[in-house]
């Protein structure tokens, strides 16, 4: 005891870190298989106490675990329920959930420890296999739950997009092709016979109008909202087209968390505010909404994941707006030297997940348009001129989105 | 590379030597110092370590030529020895400096401007007959690998922390003033430099040719504070921990916006290379004893040379240049002004110093270029400016800006250090400490935080 006391009289400071360091060691380690099991932890480089802190930013609290119990036995009551009336169908669903989590930790994993090629291809040959199965299985469930629904059609990722037959001779398919710049190719894009489900079911607006390519002014944009990160941010502050549109954007927001938190809302008169996505499609219809997200995801998930969330959010769109034309803005790639130096944040993935929700894109209501030629070079890199990070269009550079906006408009065609 | 500010450094390495280093008895703490110290450079630099043991053996070598017992005359075969020294120690410096700044092939190895400078003031000090004791070989390699300066200095002098009569004593009071000046050091690098870091990236992603000049000046204020909140932040931890170690704590920032007159800054501001300069360069070469022709040319040489040492693009030359001509109109032509009216100097140092920095920064002439014309726009107009941007971005970053600020003043500095041992002080910095370790683990579990888009 009269040791201790010396200790803390000499060594106050030092008493204080280590006796504030030790609880939060406690809890880290004993949460490190429980709370914590879906953070990294590799002991000899990293604290314990690093988990609770990577929880409290997540909103992961210590004494979360203190309630989560009863909501656990709920939860797990719940779905005894629903048990009953999906039998092995829930069990599947949950599996191959269970396997994408996993397929995704592969990816990262695979993505952080080299960039290579090689390595970057097992992990998409890996998403592609998880897509596969989710497919599937979300097939299965739409029969289970309403047998009047006919069979969910699925075409392989490659086919043609639209629906060739119902569009007229004469009018051009509207939607642009997700460029591969050659540095994809189709065999790595949908390794074997990935299939994207394109049950667009209950997406679709009005049938029997058709709609073309082709150049707008500015006013064409008076009833567009754009919703996405930091770039939109950015095309709202320095494209000429904030006094026209509205805008719905915030710094690092990704298709994960764009519907739980509040964006920054621009409406048409150039006033501001705070608003959820759902806010923002319920303040006023909209002829058009224009969608850029994917480049905070990069590093998230797989491209399967990041597809189906991306569609989760168009559903969304077509509930609150059901007479917009939706565009779907493809992800702008990244300069040369930021793709060459990252192993998520490259061109290779920005291709393939481009592809992926150019697939969404149904050529009667939903369009999938991409900006990429009007900033990149041949091999598909973001001009380093254009881009102060690499990322980022310079404010001088916005002028060539708004180009690629304007030129590239969805007009009807009689 | 090993940071201070890496949780494995706070974590893992720094506690574990520490606990090594207090249980091995005190005569064979050098060799633990040492052992770590190779360690942890080779954790930073690989295989360069061994480059670093190599130049680390010659030198000691060539050390014991070059020192003379007897004090009265320098011997023929010392001076062979410090010139082959020097040739050694300043050309693979100049070469690799070259090599690196003309290739992507060679990278400068982790540290090297501060190790070989630290290499060539042991020679220069042993052959003008500073050093009086003749160096051992563990005190010899201890003081050129030490981990707390190896990769950036400050730039210890053999004689003013302790190696001149081995005065090295670990004590309790130095242990928590070390430790004190470790966690001050870690909260103006994580929690003020690396938040103004943001700022400035964010300027570079708009593209100088579309901010306003508000925003323009408040990108130089900001990039000032932030290498100061850095550098100062670096060089505090690294005092800390050598303070721990039993080292005499080495000053290498002396409040220098609080400077009058640039020259006056350049005494306070790294200040371990600025005397390095001034004992290896400046003097030798006749200081400002030999009439004021010599005097400029001398001062000329000695910032060219402080320029290149930081870079070898042609930003650094300039940069080092304007120094240079601000140093001699200052020193020739408003000397008296200033000693008169202490204010000019003030303004001189509060208003030059940034534009300075903006010079250091910018290592694309044409994006300096645009940068000046944006800072003053009656030389051009900007692209797309957005006159918002100013209030945009202070309105985040005011806090971190107001800090740093406050803490360019001496005042509240000393008021912090005054009542170290105070215990709110004891409990800022804990806070201190594990906000700034939040901080890092945040940053560390997601390495895009700075680029959250």
């Amino acid at each position: 005891m009269r040791f201790l006391q010396m200790l803390w009289k000499k060594y106050t400071l030092l008493c204080i870190l280590a006796l504030t360091s030790l609880p939060l060691t406690i809890l880290g380690w004993t949460g490190r298989s429980g709370l914590y099991s879906g953070y990294e932890f590799t002991p000899l480089t990293q604290p314990g106490l690093t988990l609770v802190m990577e929880g409290i930013h997540d909103g992961v609290y210590p004494w979360g675990d203190m309630f989560k119990p009863k909501e656990e036995e709920a939860e797990k009551g719940a779905a005894e329920d629903s048990a009953a009336l999906l039998t092995s169908e829930g069990a599947a669903e949950e599996a191959v959930s269970a396997q994408s989590e996993s397929e995704t930790g592969t990816e990262q994993t695979a993505a952080a420890s080299t960039a290579s090629a090689g390595a970057a291809s097992t992990a998409s040959a890996g998403a592609g296999t998880t897509a596969k199965a989710s497919a599937q299985s979300t097939t299965q469930y739409s029969e289970a739950e309403d047998a009047e629904v006919e069979k969910v059609e699925t075409i392989p990722a490659n086919a043609v997009h639209g629906d060739p037959d119902t569009i007229p001779d004469g009018v051009c398919n509207p939607v642009m092709q997700a460029e591969d710049y050659d540095v994809v190719n189709v065999a790595f894009l949908s390794p074997d016979d990935t299939e994207y489900n394109t049950d667009t079911e209950g997406i679709f607006a009005k049938n029997g109008i058709y709609f073309m390519l082709g150049p707008v002014d500015e006013t064409y944009f008076a009833d567009a909202l754009f919703i996405g990160d930091s770039r939109t941010v950015g095309l709202c502050e320095y494209g000429s087209l904030k006094e026209n549109a509205a805008f719905l954007a915030k710094e690092s927001v990704n298709v994960y968390n764009v519907l739980d938190k509040e964006l920054w809302f621009t409406d048409h008169d150039g006033e501001g505010w705070d608003y959820t996505v759902e806010e923002a499609l319920k303040y006023e219809t909209y002829g058009k909404v224009y969608v850029a997200l994917g480049v905070n995801e990069l590093g998230i998930g797989t491209t399967y994941m990041y597809y189906e969330k991306y569609r989760e959010l168009l559903e969304l769109i077509r509930e609150y707006q059901p007479d917009a034309l939706i565009y779907i803005q493809g992800i702008m790639h990244v300069s040369e030297n930021k793709s060459r130096s990252d192993s998520c944040r490259n061109n290779t993935v920005i291709c393939q997940r481009n592809y992926a929700i150019s697939t969404l894109a149904n050529g009667r209501d939903i369009y999938y348009i991409d900006m990429n030629p009007y900033v990149c070079n041949a091999n598909g890199d973001l001009i380093e001129d254009l881009s102060g990070d690499g990322i980022h269009l310079k404010a001088s550079a916005y002028e060539r989105w708004d180009r690629s906006l304007m030129e590239n408009a969805i007009v009807i065609g009689e | 590379m090993v940071l201070f500010n890496s949780l494995f450094f706070l974590f893992r390495f720094f506690p574990i030597f520490l606990i090594v280093y207090f249980i091995t008895p005190a005569r064979f703490r050098e060799v633990i110092l040492f052992f770590g110290s190779i360690i942890f450079y080779a954790m930073g630099a690989g295989y360069m370590a061994l480059g670093l043991t190599v130049l680390t053996i010659i030198n000691y070598i060539l050390g014991q030529m070059v020192f003379s017992a007897d004090k009265g005359g320098v011997k023929e075969k010392n001076k062979r020895a410090f010139y082959i020294a020097i040739f050694i120690d300043a050309g693979s410096l100049i070469l690799f400096k070259v090599l690196s700044g003309l290739t992507d092939k060679v990278v400068l190895p982790l540290g090297f401007s501060f190790y070989l400078f630290k290499m060539i003031s042991y020679q220069a000090d042993l052959f003008r007959g500073e050093i009086t004791r003749r160096p051992d070989i563990i005190d010899t390699v201890v003081y050129f690998t030490m981990f707390p300066q190896v990769t950036q200095g400050p730039i210890m002098r053999w004689n003013n922390v302790g190696f001149e009569k081995r005065e090295r004593t670990v004590s309790v009071k130095a242990f928590n003033d070390g430790l004190f000046f470790f966690v001050l050091g870690l909260g103006m690098k994580v929690l003020l430099a690396d938040p103004l870091s943001t700022l400035w990236n964010e300027i570079g992603k708009i593209g100088y040719e579309s901010i306003s000049t508000p925003l323009a000046w408040m990108g130089a204020v900001c990039y000032s504070l932030r290498l100061y909140m850095d550098f100062w932040g670096y060089s505090l931890m690294a005092a800390g921990i050598g303070m721990i170690l039993g080292f005499h704590f080495v000053v290498n920032f002396i409040h220098p916006y609080w400077a009058c007159g640039i020259a006056d800054f350049y005494r306070r501001w790294h200040a371990t290379l600025g005397a390095w300069f001034r004992d290896y360069i400046y003097i030798p070469l006749g200081g400002s004893r030999k009439g004021k022709l010599r005097t400029v040319l001398n001062l000329l040489v000695v910032w060219v040379l402080t320029g290149l040492w930081h870079g070898i693009t042609p930003n650094f030359l300039i940069w080092g240049g304007v120094l240079a001509v601000l140093i001699i109109w200052e020193k020739f032509v408003v000397g008296g002004l200033i000693s008169r009216f202490p204010i000019i100097g003030h303004l001189h140092v509060w208003l030059l110093i940034p534009l300075t920095w903006v010079i250091f920064a910018i290592t694309d002439l044409k994006d300096l270029l645009i940068y000046f014309e944006r800072l003053f726009p009656f030389f051009g107009s900007g692209i797309n400016v957005n006159t918002g941007d100013f209030m945009k971005q202070a309105m985040v970053y005011w806090p971190f800006l107001l800090v740093s600020l406050l803490l360019c003043t001496p005042h509240w500095y000393r008021l912090i250090v005054k009542n170290r041992r105070k215990m709110p002080v004891i409990l800022i910095l804990t806070a201190v400490f594990w906000i700034s370790v939040y901080r890092i683990v945040i940053s560390a579990s997601n390495p895009f935080m700075y680029f959250s888009f």
